[in-house]
């Protein structure tokens, strides 16, 4: 009985053991992005986002130029299963606003590194943009989110 | 050229509006960036591939765009816009708008 047991077990663990080892991994790697996040947003504190259309004081602009953020990311597959069980029951799904939530800050990032490597210390008229790259119809995809961000990088005299 | 996404560039005036102008390019990743991506999917994360390969584009459509810009003698390019349609399974046509003008330089309040 019990070798009978022991290689039910074992054959339970070879069926289960990789998707359990890509959604750990897939979680781990949502984690360090976050992490990331959380490390580089505290260096980019120094430049002043604003969504408005022109800026506010005019005065002493020396240059403007177009800056932009953009990101794609696939989400990892634990939100794709929780996800899948939310379309069934609907309710805020909390896994995919985690991913928009991740591709934003990132794409937001890499706008303001643009800024900085164009002397600016400003972005305005900061709009988003998102549009999904997945394949559509057939079978479902992996859910897939592209970010874009754009805005117009501000350089003042002095 | 300058490009911006503000309805006026910041620090110059507008002195002459040209009109609308465009570029796009239609895109369809190749097998090897699907592969690559299909890899990714298995746990999640950046995509790498798919976001050189537009942003590669977004700078094709881009320069079409300066190009149209240029040949009507704008210095600029305001209210800058970009737009992504999917066109078909593993195809997409980036598509960047904006107006042409020229601007003053030197007016800076």
């Amino acid at each position: 009985m019990t070798p009978i047991l022991a290689s039910f077990a074992i054959l339970l663990l070879l069926a289960i053991g990789p998707v359990l080892f890509t959604m750990l991994t897939g979680l781990s790697l949502v984690r360090t992005h976050e992490r990331s996040l959380d490390r580089r947003e505290g260096g980019l504190t120094g430049i002043r986002l604003d969504n408005r259309k022109a800026p506010d004081d005019p005065s002493a602009i020396m240059d403007s130029a177009l800056v932009v953020g953009h990101v794609v990311l696939a989400a990892d597959p634990l939100s794709v299963v929780r996800t899948r069980l939310r379309l069934v029951v609907g309710g805020e799904a909390r896994s995919m606003g985690r991913l928009i939530r991740r591709a934003r800050r990132e794409a937001l990032i890499r706008l303001r590194e643009d800024a900085i490597a164009k002397g600016a210390a400003e972005v305005w008229n900061v709009r988003f943009e998102t549009s999904s790259i997945s394949r559509r119809g057939k079978r479902p995809k992996a859910m897939q989110i592209e970010m874009l961000v754009t805005g117009t990088a501000v350089v003042r005299a002095g | 050229m300058m490009l911006v996404n503000t309805e006026t560039v910041p620090g110059y005036e507008v002195v002459e509006t040209l009109g609308l102008v465009h570029g796009a390019t239609t895109r369809a990743k190749h097998i090897g960036r699907d592969i690559a991506a299909s890899f990714k999917n298995i746990v999640g994360g950046e995509l790498r591939g798919y976001t050189e390969m537009l942003s590669d584009a977004r700078e094709q459509a881009v320069e079409r765009m300066v190009a149209a810009a240029t040949e009507l003698g704008a210095d600029a390019v305001v209210n800058v816009r970009f737009s992504t349609s999917a066109i078909t399974d593993g195809a997409a046509e980036l598509y960047v708008y904006g107006t042409a003008v020229r601007i003053e330089t030197g007016t800076v309040a």
